[in-house]
């Protein structure tokens, strides 16, 4: 079964075309990445996927609705940036989630951010980069949700970082839910994707399982350098 | 959810705007040891004047500081989060609503206490009685029943209510508006004039709607009648009676209402969180 259905999607900023009537579906239980360049509209896209942008032409379904009420509650997304209130400690977001997310297991967040050494008396805006995403990946990771969207979830910690966040991420998932990954560290994912997703010039490039990509001995950073070599 | 959503706004707000209440409490104590210190009474109706105008700059404040909290919380990177719940568009809002209410009628509270106590504080530095010199006044008017006065005030604060409840519905659909294109190329002076455009218009046909439609109440001393000319029901009691036309404030609590409608319009199918 598919749980993300998108048909003739377009989104534009102005005159600039980001998606440019794509259509593709992704499948339930895997782990996808989407990959393509700086400024292929991974991020609109993932947005439009998490009901964040809402002025696009085309049809976009999760689990078979509109996003909306319904799908966010099943969706946890991880945007670029840290979305936590500048008020809230990291304690307080912690119940902020509690709250307004069934799925999400207090709990667990807890243990996450002891393992991580958040302290949960500290204003999240008063921490760094890693550690704020940290703090967003132990709260989103923390929910057992039928779709993840992560958003270069380990773009702003250093490589030493990496390993152990990706890691945390393949521990904590729900089983049989899907996450959606976009991010430009290739090399450091690959080896976790059981399915891809390239966009590059508002197309879909690819969309494809791992194991057909790789079927002849090529890792997914040839073929995506192979792709991307002929667009752009 | 509402309840929940209450909670988090009035907890986000209290963060942002409780170091006004603490200034507000700091210069008030200060003012008042002065008032209690000096000999001289001016000197101590100075204190009263000084404790009214921080109220009055406090009001502004907190208005402009709601309209900051609702463009951060629901535009800002805090957007990704607010606009991530598997909440309603609508129960967003008027949990948004409600909060922003909530702390602008505590300060209002505040600042029409502290005219009160000023105006005491000149009329005993004068060497008069306020309570005397408010009936003395009200006399003049030929108001003297005490229900009428009553019901005047609390007819007084709940019309003051309602246009405080355009103006903050006027305020989101504006900063809502300053997020959709072509209006978000003007930024925020889109969203100043269209709040000032907007407010104006509600409270000018509200103004028109009370001279057209005599709808009112007529409060005598002995009963409140609801009248559909109050011209004519004004002319047929005493001179103890009041009356209000209530049309109007009826006709801007309906816009109040309706601005809502586009306001949850626009942020379920226009607006972008960048």
């Amino acid at each position: 079964m598919d749980i993300i259905k998108v048909q003739g999607l377009s989104k534009s900023y102005g005159n600039k075309n980001v998606l440019n009537d794509i259509s593709f579906d992704l499948p339930q239980g895997e782990i996808i990445g989407l990959l393509g360049p700086n400024g292929c509209g991974k991020t609109t896209l993932m947005k439009i996927l998490t009901g964040l942008i809402h002025d696009y032409s085309g049809s976009v379904l999760i689990n078979g609705e509109k996003p909306g009420e319904n799908t966010k509650a099943i969706t946890a997304y991880l945007p670029e940036q840290t979305f936590v209130h500048e008020w809230m400690r990291n304690i307080d977001a912690v119940n902020y989630f509690n709250d307004f997310f069934k799925d999400f297991d207090k709990n667990k967040a807890l243990e996450l951010m002891q393992r991580f050494d958040l302290p949960l008396k500290q204003k999240s805006k008063t921490m760094s980069k890693g550690m704020q995403e940290k703090l967003l990946l132990s709260l989103v990771m923390s929910r057992e949700a039928s779709l993840y969207v992560l958003d270069e979830p380990m773009g702003g910690v250093d490589p030493a970082t990496r390993a152990s966040i990706l890691d945390f991420i393949m521990k904590n998932y729900a089983e049989k839910s899907t996450l959606l990954i976009s991010t430009h560290l290739i090399n450091d994912l690959q080896s976790v994707f059981s399915h891809a997703l390239f966009i590059g010039g508002g197309k879909v490039l690819v969309n494809s399982s791992v194991e057909e990509l790789t079927m002849n001995g090529k890792t997914i950073e040839d073929v995506f350098k192979e792709v991307f070599s002929n667009v752009w | 959810m509402f309840g929940k959503l209450l909670k988090n706004d009035i907890k986000a707000q209290w963060h942002s705007m409780s170091f006004v209440f603490l200034g507000i409490v700091i210069i008030a104590g200060v003012a008042e040891i002065f008032t209690v210190t000096t000999k001289n009474k001016m000197g101590s109706a100075l204190g009263g004047l000084l404790v009214f105008l921080v109220l009055l700059f406090a009001c502004v404040f907190i208005v402009i500081k709601t309209a900051s909290m609702f463009s951060k919380t629901m535009f800002g990177r805090a957007g990704y989060l607010t606009l991530s719940l598997p909440v309603k568009t609508s129960t967003l809002l008027r949990s948004k609503t409600v909060s922003s209410l909530i702390w602008i009628f505590g300060v209002y509270a505040l600042c029409f206490g502290s005219l009160f106590l000023w105006m005491a504080q000149v009329q005993e530095a004068l060497g008069e009685d306020f309570v005397n010199s408010a009936e003395s006044l009200l006399s003049i008017f030929g108001v003297p029943s005490f229900l009428t006065i009553s019901f005047g005030v609390i007819y007084l604060i709940v019309s003051l209510a309602i246009i405080v409840l355009v103006m903050v519905e006027a305020m989101q659909l504006a900063i809502t508006c300053s997020h959709v294109s072509p209006v978000s190329k003007l930024g925020k002076f889109g969203a100043i004039v269209i709040f000032f455009a907007v407010t104006a218009l509600v409270l000018y046909v509200s103004g028109a709607v009370g001279e057209l439609i005599k709808l009112g109440l007529v409060v005598t001393p002995e009963r409140i009648i609801l009248s559909s000319n109050i011209t004519e029901a004004a002319a047929t009691v005493g001179k103890d009676s009041l009356t209000i036309c209530v049309s109007g404030d009826i006709y801007s609590l309906i816009c109040a209402f309706v601005l809502h409608l586009p306001t949850a319009y626009l942020i379920k199918n226009k607006v972008n969180i960048m």
